[in-house]
Formats: structure tokens, sequence, C-alpha cells
């Protein structure tokens, strides 16, 4: 499909609006042809780059926004651009490399902290991304990505009301964004409420069909809420902690149980713990994989 | 009045005073000096872009007839919150704008043409469209009919009218069916693609949509054809763009003008991702009725094949076998069948020396070469409809994927 | 605070990730505080933090194993009982798991929450059980003969 636009600046700007709406096909009919007219423009190189990361073609992306960096190394987009894709080919130092040289030229921006604080969360530097997505709400307690890291590590520290709290701010300020509805996944699922989670995750799905992150989210709390995994409800809810209960338990009932009314049944109810325990290690498995099929 | 000395004076003093050397370029420009006023422009935009700054430049650039550069510095001058509008330059701006006409767009072959299409002059009509008989029967019960008899189908308490949404995989014939739905509908077929939208200057996106709706009214009766709905109403909560959500809210407020306007326009659309399109878009009174349409069914594919195959030497093929082979291939695929069976046809004959016909051998190797484009897109209509929850809008999409053994 | 905030962390590429809580119940489980212990102090090494943790794991290996004897001794009629040995060993394991789980929760609560793939548990689970095991019969046999000789 072709787009008459009579100069660069409209190109510019239609690519702008196309990139907004993930209109890959569109935006590389229009650089096919700006390319050669423009290679070393700021725009397209940086338009050319999104455009292979929109498409998952993440080494393309990194050799044109390599280039555009090397060419405008004060490119702030540029830089971004290229620690998101570092990030996506998990080169985390490398990426972590570049964020900080853009967080010396720009000590006061929230959006920064907030994407190092994510990445150091993927990285296991939780203490770290905590300070960090602390300050990036410091810095600008509106932010998006300030907010999001921030719920993030506060489920990590404590699943409780310091992660309700920053939820709803964020849900305050960005009610109908993707990334919100699956931050309220994320809180809800802490918290145990796989059925409301459950509701939401379907919902991000019928807008995102083809994220497989999505589909993965929705079969693992699919899984949660399925109706033969009612048995294994208190192991859901308390965890380890209750496995360990309920083997203390039967350990002390089975110890105990010479010259008691339940002598006869200490063999039925040794079985009945071993193949509980045994469900509850090999039925959810076999039931998220019969889920996926 | 400052003399030019005594600015150049204070510019030495001063280099990096940005309003004093935008008042030494006007001051050039007042001289018709207009190359040292640019000079001066380029120098100041340097240090930073400021509306003043790009129009004092534009100026510059239109006297010295280079009204390209002229008008891409207004645009930019435009977008700065400082902006003033200049009458010289608007104008110049208006005549350089490309003329708001509407293509008719076929697939990918964009066709400038006069903006509507006469369909009862164009002759794609349904009995030009191959198989498909069940999705033929519901575009007529659904909307042809309701929109050639809107009295019959109130009489039975059946709401006519709303938009019709065409889903479905990529090249599977939707935007022939519109047209089709034009021509049966006796009615101007007027087909909107995103570029006639979508336009380049700031904040007429909005306006040519509701030109559009306008002129849809004045030509009545009209189907008005939204191919790529999801480009035009992507949803709102997947973009950051403010001016993809200012688009699809003026979208929905013309759909909500829309039915009580007039009785006498089709509003259909078209997409591959219906789940990009903005939610509100679907609900009642907008896109209330949403069709699937799936990949051409084995009728239609061999159809395909006898039309494709007619005037090519063919020799003894059996085009059932081949259409039986072909499930969930596109329309365009199975173009890609054929070519490539074409191909392996004439290498061999290059390789051999002696003409032959098309054989059967052709297509089975054909086959092995070409899959369907089909498949990725429904396995993400089969994680919709699996995964998705209780909603009845993929209904006809589950019912096909059953029927097909893909869920 | 914000120089060493602005300090890079991360000196190679290569993905971190720990044995999930699972791989460390499987060590208590059947290894007691002994293969627990083996388990946190890989994990700590994964994070960098052997250094930091090491006093709180000997802590917990010291206590567990002390409480493998007092339970022995105390709840299940004395040590020379294998099976109370072993439970003893379980009892102590879990409580053992306690204590690392508080130590690393964050980092194992975010191999679910963000979908970090935990490390394979099965090598390095099975060697940690199998070399508690082989401490725990040696344990065993000593005490085993200490009451025998009436020390």
């Amino acid at each position: 499909m072709e787009y008459e636009t009579p100069d660069i600046a409209q190109d510019l700007q239609m690519l702008q609006e196309l990139a907004a709406r993930n209109r890959t096909p569109q935006m590389r009919a229009i650089l096919q042809r700006v390319m050669p007219q423009h290679p070393d423009h700021h725009d397209v190189l940086y338009y050319s780059a999104q455009v292979d990361w929109l498409e998952d073609k993440d080494e393309d992306a990194l050799a044109t926004v390599s280039q555009l960096v090397e060419r405008y190394p004060e490119s702030y987009w540029g830089r971004m651009l290229l620690f998101r894709i570092l990030d996506g080919l998990n080169r985390r130092s490398e990426a972590e490399t570049v964020i900080l040289e853009m967080l010396r030229e720009y000590p006061e921006d929230a959006l920064l902290y907030g994407r190092y604080s994510i990445l150091m969360l993927e990285s296991m530097r939780i203490e770290k991304a905590g300070e960090l997505a602390a300050r990036a709400i410091a810095i600008d307690p509106d932010d998006e990505i300030a907010l999001t890291a921030s719920i993030l590590h506060e489920l990590l520290a404590d699943p409780g009301e310091p992660a309700k709290q920053r939820l709803a701010e964020l849900v305050s300020r960005y009610p109908d964004a993707v990334s919100t509805a699956l931050m309220v996944v994320a809180v809800l699922s802490e918290q145990d409420q796989n059925k409301e989670a459950l509701h939401i995750a379907q919902e991000v799905l019928r807008q995102s069909p083809d994220s497989q992150g999505v589909v993965d989210l929705v079969i693992s709390l699919k899984t949660a809420n399925h109706w033969s995994m009612v048995p294994l409800r208190p192991l859901q809810k308390w965890g380890w902690g209750a496995s360990i209960a309920i083997w203390f338990v039967m350990i002390m009932l089975l110890r105990n149980v010479e010259g008691t009314p339940i002598e006869p049944y200490a063999l039925p109810i040794i079985i009945a713990f071993i193949a509980y325990a045994v469900y509850s290690w090999v039925w959810p498995p076999i039931l998220k994989w019969w889920m996926r099929r | 009045m400052v003399t030019r000395q005594e600015l150049e004076a204070a510019l030495l003093a001063d280099p990096f005073d940005q309003a004093l050397r935008l008042e030494y370029a006007q001051l050039l420009a007042t001289e018709g000096d207009w190359n040292a006023s640019l000079a001066q422009c380029e120098l100041m935009l340097k240090s930073g872009e400021t509306a003043a700054g790009l129009q004092q430049a534009a100026h510059c650039q239109h006297r010295l007839g280079r009204d390209e550069a002229a008008v891409d510095l207004y645009v930019r001058a435009k977008a700065l919150g400082d902006f003033v509008a200049d009458d010289e330059l608007e104008e110049l701006l208006r005549n350089a704008r490309p003329a708001n006409r509407l293509s008719v767009i076929e697939g990918d072959k964009p066709d400038n043409l006069v903006s509507f299409v006469d369909a009862r002059q164009d002759k794609v009509r349904f009995t030009d469209v191959a198989g498909m008989d069940a999705l033929k029967k519901t575009l007529r019960l659904q909307i042809i009919e309701p929109f050639l008899n809107p009295g019959l189908f109130s009489r039975f308490r059946k709401q006519a009218g709303g938009g019709v949404l065409l889903y479905g995989p990529p090249g599977c014939g939707k935007t022939l069916m519109a047209r089709a739905i034009a021509t049966e509908c006796n009615a101007t077929f007027m087909s909107v693609g995103i570029s006639d939208v979508l336009n380049m200057w700031l904040g007429e996106s909005e306006r040519n949509l509701a030109l559009l709706f306008e002129q849809a009214r004045a030509n009545k009766p009209c189907v008005m054809f939204f191919d790529e709905l999801d480009a035009l109403a992507y949803s709102r909560s997947k973009s950051n763009s403010t001016s993809a959500r200012t688009v699809v809210n003026e979208f929905l407020a013309q759909l909500d003008g829309f039915e009580h306007n007039n009785a006498e326009v089709l509003i259909l659309a078209a997409t591959n991702m219906p789940w990009d399109v903005d939610s509100a878009m679907k609900r009642p009174g907008r896109f209330t009725k949403q069709i699937f349409v799936p990949p051409p069914d084995e009728e239609a594919r061999q159809v395909m094949l006898e039309m494709k195959l007619a005037g090519v030497p063919v020799g003894d093929i059996d085009v059932a076998a081949i259409a039986s082979a072909t499930k969930n291939y596109s329309g365009a695929d199975m173009d890609g069948l054929i070519d490539n069976a074409k191909d392996n046809a004439l290498s061999d004959i290059l390789d051999r020396g002696t003409e032959r016909s098309l054989q059967q051998a052709d297509f089975v190797e054909a086959l092995e070469m070409t899959n369907p484009s089909t498949i990725d897109w429904l396995k993400t209509a089969r994680n919709l409809v699996k995964y998705g929850g209780a909603d009845n809008s993929y209904k006809d999409v589950k019912l096909y994927l059953k029927n097909n053994k893909l869920t | 605070m914000t120089d060493e905030l602005l300090r890079p962390s991360l000196e190679s590429s290569e993905p971190v990730s720990i044995l999930s809580s699972g791989a460390l119940m499987g060590a208590a489980f059947f290894g007691g505080p002994i293969a627990v212990t083996i388990v946190a102090v890989m994990n700590s090494v994964y994070l960098g933090r052997l250094k930091k943790e090491w006093p709180m794991i000997i802590g917990v290996f010291a206590v567990g194993v002390a409480a493998v004897y007092l339970f022995g001794n105390y709840a299940f009629d004395g040590l020379a009982d294998a099976r109370s040995f072993r439970l003893a060993a379980r009892a102590a394991g879990f409580a053992s798991f306690g204590v690392v789980w508080l130590m690393h929760r964050k980092e194992l609560r975010a191999l679910s929450t963000l979908g970090i793939e935990p490390r394979n548990p099965w090598k390095p689970v099975i060697a940690a059980c199998l070399v508690a095991m082989a401490l725990h019969a040696w344990i065993v046999m000593m005490l085993t003969e200490a009451m025998t000789n009436g020390v």
C-alpha cells in the first residue's frame, strides 16, 4: 500500500502514526522509499530499527539502532530503544551500561530509573531494584514505568497493602492501559484471588491473543482455578507452610495411633496421604499440559 | 528603531541570545536579504527550534522559491507550543497540500480514480465470488435484505442498520465481499483506507473522517467501506498516541451520530485483526454485527482453480483432489500454488527442451513448497476462542475451528 | 546513595537464576538441614551474596544439626531409632527451609512473579541429598556407637 507524501516531514509524521498503531508493513513501505534518500536521518534510522523490533527481529533492530547511536550519540530515544533491544536479547550487562550512561546525563529522569529498576528485578538484584524504584517514584510519582517497577518490587518484598496502594495509583492514572491490567493480575494472583485474576487476564487476552506471554498467563490461572485443583486449595493458599503443617499432623497422628479407634485405618490414611502428596506434585503440570493441547 | 549595526554589535557581545538573533533575521528580511536572513535562522535553529524561528526560516525559503522546504518548516512550527498562524504561510500550506481525494483500494493496488465507484456499474456480484454459499446467505440475511427492505425487517421487530465488521485471515476476500455487498445493495461504494484518514498535517485526521461521513450521507444510498479498521480504530488501551485516540473518539462520535441521521448508508468494515479494534467500536449502535469471513471452502477452491487454469495448457489434473489438499488456503495462497506449479512445469520444459502441459505432479510438488498463510491467524484465533473466556463474539470462528479440527 | 545506585551491578550478561523453593523443599524433605544448607550455599553463590550470607547459613546448619540431635533424643525415643532420626532430620530440615526461604524470599518470589526460569534442580538437589544422607548415616553410626559404649 502506497502512501504518497511529498516530503520527509510528512513521511515521518506518517511513520509516527503507523508506529502508534503497530502497522509494520506500511511502515516498511514508507521506509523502503525514504531510506535511500535519507540514509543518515535520525528519525528514519530510528523508525527503521523500531519496525524490526516491533516484528521481533531483534538482531536486525540492534544493527540499525547501533548505527543510529553511533551517528547520534546524544539521541535519547535512540539509546532508549537500544536499551530495550539489548534487554530483550538478554544482553543485560550491555543494557545496564547504556542506561547508566543515560542516567548520568539525565539524573532526574523517572522513566530511566524505572527501566533500570525493572532490569535489576530481571537480574535478581531485588534490593537495588527497590532503591531505584523508590528514587523513580520520588522524582515523578505519576510515571507509569516508575509505578510499575514499584509495584513489582512491592510484590516481591511484601505482597500486601503496599503493593495494593501502588496499584491503586497506577489504575487511577492509567486505567485502560494493558500494562495496568497485567499488574492488577499479578497483584491479585499474589493475594490468591485467582478467579478475579483470571477474569482480567482473559480480558487482556481478548485484546492480545497473539501474545504468548498472555496466553501462558491465562493457562496458569485457568489451571489454578480448575475444579480438580480444589483439594489442593490449602497448598495454593498457604504454600509450603501448608505442606509442612499437613506432614506434621500426619506424623503426629500416625505415631500416636496405637490403641486408638483409628488404628485399623492407619494404612489407608498413610496411602491417602501419599496419594495426596503425589497428586499435588503430579496433577498440576499434567492439567496445564492438557489445557494447552 | 534598532539599526542593523546595533544588532550586529549586540550579537557579537552575546551570540547566544536567540531573541536578538531572530530580530536580526527579521531585519535582514525586511531589507530583502533573504539568504542572510535564512543563514541567521539556521544558526538559531541549531540551538533549539522555536515556532517563530521556524516561521521566519519558512518565509525565507518561500521568498527564495523553495516552497517545499518552506512548507516543511511551517509544519514543524505548527507542532510547537508557541505557534501563531501566519496568513501567507497558511495560504502556501493550503496550496501545497495534496487534494483530499478518496482512493478505491484493492489489495495492494492503490488506484487514484474518482472518489466514488458506482457499484451499479461495478461488475462484482455474489455470483462472481466462488463458493462460500453459507457466508453469502448470512450476508444476504444480515446485511443486504435489511438494507433493501427495511420495512419488512422492522415489521418483524428486527433491527436493521448499524455497522458490519467483516473479519478473518488475510487474503480471503473480505474486500471482494464488501464490493459484492455494495453491488447487491445497488448502492454507491465508498472505500476508505488508512491513508485517506491519517493526514500528515496534525489535527486533520479527525476532520478528514468527519468529511468522509458527510460525503457518504450526501451520496445515498451508499456503502461506506473501511478497510483495515484495526489501523483506523486501533485499541486506545494499546496505543500511546494521542492522535490515535482522538481519531477513535471522532469515529465513535460519527457512528453514534449516524444512526440518527440516515438509514440509507451502510457502514462496512474489514479487518485481519479484530482484537486490535477498539472494543467501544463493537458496542451497540456501532459495529454490532461481526461476520467471520473464513478461508475459501473446498468448492470455492475448486472453482478458483478452474477459473485460474482457464486458457493454460493443462493435462489430466484432478482439480477436486487439489482443492481437497489445500485446506485453509486463502485466495492468495491458491494463486501462489498455481504459480509454483507453473514454475515447476516451465522449469521442466526448459530442462527437457520439449513443451508439455501442466500436470498433476507439478501441483503435488508445488503443494510441498506452499503452506497456507492463514495458519498463524487461525492459531491466534484459537487462543482467543479457547482461552479468552465466555464471549460469543467469535462463535463463528469457534465453529470453523471445530469443524476443521483446529481446536 | 545516588553514586551507589549508578554503579554497574552486572558483570556479565549470563542470566541470573537460582534454585526454586520446590528444590529447597525437596532438599529439606529428603536431606534434612544439611541438604538445605548446601542448596542455600548454591543460591547464595548464584546471587553473589555468599560473603554477606555465610554466617547465617552456618547458623542454619549448626542449629539444624543440633535440632536433629535434640529432636531425636527428646521427641523420638532417642537417636538409636533410625526412623526417629529420619523424622527428626526432616522436621529440622523443614525448620531450616523456613529460615532459608525467609532469607531468599524476594528472589524465590521473583521466579514465579517475573517468570524467571529457575535453575534445573535435579543434579544439585540429588547431590545435596546424597551428601546429607551420607553424613546422616555417619552421625547415626557415631551416636549409636557412643550410646553403646555408654558415653
